[in-house]
């Protein structure tokens, strides 16, 4: 075929996956065209099913990677990678704008080998894929931007009526006649401004990407740095604290396969079953996650049920918590200080196991007759009677004080 | 994009304690009779140290708006939180909550109101009294998704300021004071 004809029909009118499954005619191989996740964003017509393609991409999704990060703009790449016995011959370009990777453009080869020319046309598609990606991404940005604001205004109830946000939340494809479970999820490490944002775009791609295939109805939205997922739930039967509970542990094992050097915390708000309600339920979902690193340092999942005494003295001021936490276990430290000894760690330790001693000495390796002692001075140095339920209350205070006294920021 | 947040940078090393912002939001909202601003003198080691103008902080999580029962409280999208009186029944758990209690019992009304940053003067394209009030520009109106100076803190080591409600205000400290004589080693 003239190389003309060939360009005309490139730069036609025709959508992306005529023009894909135009060129894999050609080349006889062929071609699909993949988001940064390795995604498949539309193929051509001669590929086989979607499913098995993506299952192979995603196996070599690595190695490709790999050889592509050292890649110059516009270069592409045509190699044989082996995988576990499994071999994948490819062409990929990587697309690419103002140095931001936006997708790939791959020819799987099967019975063909390509050759440089084929390779030069599938440059000539990865520019034309690359132009439609940046019209389709600038669309979704726009429509995102008044889906962000759509959504701040029903996680802060600035509306007027609920018949209102039922019927601007259609064009959403929003149910607010249907209850919603909202949760929160944030990167537990502190990334620059940029890192952050795009690391949170990909998170919210993956956790709609993850909950849609677990059949869930889900709006998503990023606010505050914080990804937010409202979950669409039956009225009845209401789904279980523990059930839903469960669908954010997968979830997050989930995300950590997917972007395994982060690390993400979730916060889980009550159950509300009317639009209204949502407001109190994101408010709740906020301060689950901000106090539950109080309870766990990283990759926790804490429901505002769970939070107990940490409800009440996250009202009080860090100043007043060292105040009491200082009156309270003031000896402690102090006799720890001089001695060089961890009583004050015991105690924790102790709270945190529930009181249980021999969880306890598991976990501070020591024998249970030694904890036993340890515990026995701890109450010397502090005049208290663990036995006593009021002294035992005050000192669980003070050591939950401690936590957010030191571990500081909210 | 980052959500426009307004909130109030207070400048101790300014405010001289003269209390033009609280009268000038008195009289503002005269016919609510509450007052939504006061001055508190904050003091180091029974030394006085500054004055801190303190009203409703707008919060990035509203408390009030967590445990109001009757959802009267809102968030706009430029961050004011306003309270919508028509659906207040009164039942002050919002006064309890606030950790810096700016909604108040509103005699006239019997229910609660709060600052409402000045909605409608801003809205003339006027800023809030109290900042219009300050002759020495100790209190100013600022967006927190634009970047702040760097002097500005969350919190202050002489004053509590509860942390978890995130409050969208900030502070300048006053500078330490300088030693002009010399001290016994």
């Amino acid at each position: 075929m003239k190389e003309e004809i060939l360009q005309q029909k490139l730069h036609a009118d025709d959508g992306l996956q005529e023009k894909l499954s135009f060129i894999a005619e050609y080349i006889k191989t062929p071609v699909a065209l993949l988001d940064v996740m390795f995604n498949i964003i539309v193929c051509s017509e001669n590929m086989l099913t979607t499913k098995a393609t993506n299952e192979v991409v995603q196996k070599f999704r690595q190695e490709i990677q790999k050889k592509l990060k050292v890649l110059k703009m516009d270069q592409i790449i045509h190699e044989t990678f082996y995988k576990n016995e499994q071999k994948l011959s490819c062409v990929v370009a990587q697309l690419q704008s103002a140095q931001n990777v936006i997708g790939y453009l791959i020819a799987i080869e099967q019975n063909v080998v390509l050759d440089i020319q084929h390779c030069k046309l599938l440059r000539n598609l990865g520019w034309i894929c690359k132009t439609e990606l940046l019209c389709q991404q600038e669309i979704v940005k726009v429509e995102k931007r008044y889906k962000d604001q759509f959504l701040y205004d029903v996680l802060y109830k600035n509306f007027e009526s609920k018949a209102d946000v039922i019927k601007r939340g259609k064009y959403w494809k929003c149910d607010f006649n249907k209850a919603h479970y909202i949760c929160i999820i944030e990167v537990d490490e502190k990334l620059p401004a940029m890192d952050q944002e795009k690391l949170l775009m990909l998170v919210e791609y993956e956790v709609i990407q993850y909950l849609q295939k677990a059949y869930w109805q889900v709006i998503t939205t990023i606010l505050q740095e914080q990804v937010v997922v409202i979950l669409q739930v039956n009225k009845e039967p209401v789904i279980s604290q523990k059930e839903m509970k469960r669908l954010l542990e997968n979830l997050q094992i989930y995300l950590n396969g997917k972007m395994g050097m982060h690390t993400f915390s979730i916060g889980i708000g009550k159950f509300y079953s009317s639009v209204g309600d949502l407001c109190r339920s994101y408010q709740e979902a906020k301060q689950a996650l901000s106090l539950g690193k109080f309870i766990q340092a990283t990759a926790k999942i804490t429901a505002f049920e769970d939070l107990g005494i940490l409800k009440l003295l996250s009202h009080i001021s860090v100043e007043q918590l060292d105040d009491y936490y200082q009156e309270t276990l003031g000896a402690l430290i102090e006799y720890d200080k001089l001695n060089e000894t961890n009583y004050l760690e015991v105690l924790k330790i102790y709270f945190q196991q529930n009181e249980e001693l021999g969880a306890t000495a598991e976990r501070l390796f020591i024998h249970i007759n030694t904890l036993r002692n340890r515990i026995k001075k701890i109450e010397e140095i502090l005049e208290i009677d663990l036995q006593k339920t009021e002294e035992k209350v005050k000192a669980y205070v003070a050591c939950q004080c401690s936590k957010i006294v030191h571990q500081g920021d909210f | 994009m980052k959500q426009k947040q307004l909130g109030f940078l207070i400048d101790l090393s300014k405010c001289v304690g003269c209390h033009a912002c609280e009268f000038a939001c008195k009289r503002e909202h005269q016919a609510d009779k509450v007052n939504y601003r006061q001055v508190i003198r904050v003091e180091q080691e029974h030394n006085e140290w500054g004055f801190l103008s303190l009203g409703c902080n707008h919060c990035e999580n509203p408390e009030c708006m967590r445990v109001c029962k009757a959802n009267c409280y809102y968030k706009r999208r430029d961050g004011i939180v306003l309270h919508r009186y028509q659906d207040c029944i009164a039942c002050k758990r919002c006064v309890g909550a606030c950790p810096f209690h700016a909604p108040k019992i509103n005699e006239r009304t019997h229910k609660i109101s709060k600052c409402n940053f000045c909605m409608e003067r801003q809205e003339q394209g006027l800023q809030p009294a109290c900042v219009e009030a300050c002759v020495v520009s100790a209190i100013q109106m600022i967006d927190l998704s634009n970047p702040l100076p760097d002097r500005a803190k969350k919190t202050m080591s002489t004053y509590p300021i509860v942390q978890f409600t995130k409050p969208s205000t900030r502070f300048i400290l006053p500078a330490e004071p300088i030693c002009y004589w010399k001290e016994r080693p």
